[in-house]
């Protein structure tokens, strides 16, 4: 499909300036902001202004704002993110020692996500006037105002302290111990879950009673067709479309909720390193964990449109 | 938006409970002390982590406050912070959406929404948190303006597209024609065009800057001591779990209490002011007909912007 390709590439020729917008707004502002010096973070209040001014030129933080970004973005072409203020290492490697934890956590999210959204979504549409498809419709209502990071607590009350089940519950890395590294990653993935499970389902069943209008759909009928048959190959077909664009569109909004369930559940995620990266001023982790997340969002904004393509023949990429 | 369209929702069972349930905040925001007799700030050495109990409906903390109280208080700060940057991002996006909008297609418009897509693209949480980090969590402005970045971009193109349909309008051109100022054009003829689907915008944008505002307390970069907060509340009860839950659980219910009227709320508004969003809704209480779909949104097109 070289009529995709083209598009795709256009599109991420747009992208690359809102990328180094991006990028260069938060160096510009971290940097000029009013307690934004890190050698107070780094060296504690007890340090002499002459001991601060040396970590100064030592980071590199004593040139212009434009000519530090410019030497950023010149290490970036070797895919160099520099060094971390605070920790004895690079920020290639931080924040790969990160990732898997968050990726692991976001995946296990959508899929739990998705394996509960699409049958509920089928059923309360299909079945709303139903009790059950009330009950569920009210649960779906309920599970979009729930906080993460509260849902977190209470499954720890309920599962941790009154059920004793996570005794041995820390987090392991997935190649080391995989029931282990399930058994820690189940919880937040539930808290981390629910409210996309929830949205996706209305997004779901909106868009699945949109679709049950259609001639099409009473064609189906009127061809004598069971009735699952209708919803299932007919109906949910069309209205899974618009369910790509709101999955697609909630990566962002995971990503930044993984932040706070990892720190609910204490995981050694992307989130966290940002989020104590920031309150101490460690501006290449922030830097580089913030080019991250925005790639992340840039490549799901794209991976939405192809998906398109693939799954509606009839959208042209002109 | 008349009287007379909300006079028959609010004698409905539902509608009168979201109705009594907002008066409730309302109160509860500007005089808490009428619902509590306790001092949401005063240390109890003696009563720490006390049970709930008729004295203490939802127990005490681990200073022995009473949690009822300081979650009442905390209905002021949370109302204040969602609604100064729910009004501040409205504001915002809504100047830059009708600028980008009234000059579309100009190096402004193509500036604007750059500007606008670089906000896009940070997720909400990601920004706040740089943002309160850098303006400072001491200062409750910074919170405000913090969880106001991340609503900018949604406001500005809402509007930047009703605007782009709205300026090809006769009576757009019959305004410019007769003289008619751009402040005085955008503000009589098209800025009225956007107010519905702006107001309901606001009411969901207020229950997503609660939820925010909530996380940033949570992550300690919130409101700080001592005006109470319920994310707050919820970070430090969160160590006393195991022994006493009522400290961490009751502001969360309360969290989500509030997320869910302002939720119900949008809705609400949404299928009397928007009537175009709301055809999902009409769909479904009149099985039959196929009018709905026949009005249904276009299908959307690949380049979205």
């Amino acid at each position: 499909m070289p009529a995709m390709w083209r598009y795709v590439l256009r599109r991420m020729l747009v992208l690359i300036p809102t990328v180094a917008l991006v990028t260069f707004g938060i160096f510009f502002l971290m940097r000029t902001a009013v307690g934004g010096d890190p050698t107070l973070y780094l060296m504690g209040h007890e340090a002499t202004l002459q001991q601060a001014a040396q970590a100064r030129t030592r980071l590199g933080l004593d040139r212009p704002i434009i000519v530090q970004y410019a030497e950023w973005l010149r290490r970036l072409g070797s895919l160099d993110l520099g060094r971390s203020f605070e920790y004895p290492m690079d920020v290639g490697p931080a924040l790969a020692g990160r990732l898997p934890a968050t990726l692991e956590l976001t995946l296990m999210a959508t899929v739990l996500a998705l394996l509960v959204a699409v049958p509920a979504g089928v059923f309360t549409a299909v079945g709303r006037h139903t009790p059950l498809g009330r009950a569920m419709s009210a649960a779906t209502m309920a599970g979009i105002c729930v906080p993460n990071f509260w849902l977190g607590m209470l499954l720890i009350y309920v599962f941790g302290v009154k059920l004793g089940w996570l005794a041995n519950s820390a987090y392991v890395p997935l190649p080391e111990n995989w029931r282990q590294n399930l058994g820690s990653m189940a919880l937040p993935a539930v808290s981390l879950a629910a409210y996309y499970a929830a949205s996706w389902t209305r997004y779901l069943n909106t868009a699945l009673l949109v679709a049950l209008q259609h001639d099409y759909v009473r064609v189906a009928q009127a061809k004598g067709l069971a009735d699952r048959t209708v919803v299932l190959k007919h109906a949910l077909r069309n209205a899974i479309i618009p369910m790509v664009t709101a999955v697609g569109q909630s990566v962002p909004y995971m990503l930044a909720g993984a932040v706070i369930v990892e720190a609910v559940f204490s995981l050694p995620g992307l989130g966290r390193l940002l989020s104590d990266a920031i309150q101490s001023r460690d501006y290449p982790i922030v830097q580089g964990a913030v080019l991250l997340v925005t790639a992340a969002v840039v490549a799901s904004s794209l991976a939405v449109d192809v998906a398109y393509g693939v799954l509606d023949p009839r959208i042209r990429y002109d | 938006m008349t009287a007379r369209r909300f006079i028959p929702i609010l004698a409905t069972p539902s509608g009168g409970a979201l109705a009594a349930a907002i008066l409730f905040l309302a109160v509860a925001a500007i005089r808490p002390e009428l619902f509590s007799p306790y001092n949401p700030v005063r240390i109890h050495g003696t009563s720490s982590l006390e049970a709930p109990t008729w004295g203490h409906v939802l127990g005490t903390d681990v200073l022995g406050k009473d949690v009822l109280t300081q979650i009442l208080y905390g209905t002021r700060t949370t109302l204040f912070i969602g609604l100064s940057a729910v009004a501040l991002s409205l504001a915002a996006g809504t100047a830059i959406g009708l600028a980008a909008g009234y000059w579309g297609g100009t190096l402004l418009d193509e500036g604007l929404m750059r500007l606008i897509d670089a906000l896009y693209i940070v997720p909400d949480l990601v920004l706040a948190l740089t943002v309160v980090a850098i303006l400072g969590p001491e200062r409750i402005a910074s919170v405000i303006v913090a969880l106001a970045l991340g609503h900018v971009a949604a406001y500005a193109r809402l509007v930047r597209g009703r605007v782009l349909a709205i300026r090809e309008e006769e009576y757009v051109t019959a305004a410019r024609s007769l003289g008619g100022s751009v402040g005085r054009i955008l503000a009589r003829h098209v800025l009225p065009q956007t107010h519905d689907v702006l107001v309901v915008r606001s009411v969901l944008a207020l229950s997503s800057v609660i939820l925010g505002e909530a996380a940033l307390s949570f992550l300690g970069l919130g409101v700080q001591p001592p005006a109470p907060s319920w994310g707050r509340m919820l970070r430090d009860g969160f160590q006393y779990l195991a022994t006493a839950p009522w400290v961490a659980l009751s502001p969360g219910l309360a969290i989500f209490l509030c997320v869910f009227v302002c939720n119900q709320a949008g809705d609400l508004l949404r299928d009397l002011l928007d009537p175009r969003a709301a055809v999902s809704a009409r769909a479904e209480r009149r099985p039959n007909r196929a009018r709905a779909a026949r009005t249904a949104p276009a299908r959307v097109s690949p380049a979205r912007r």
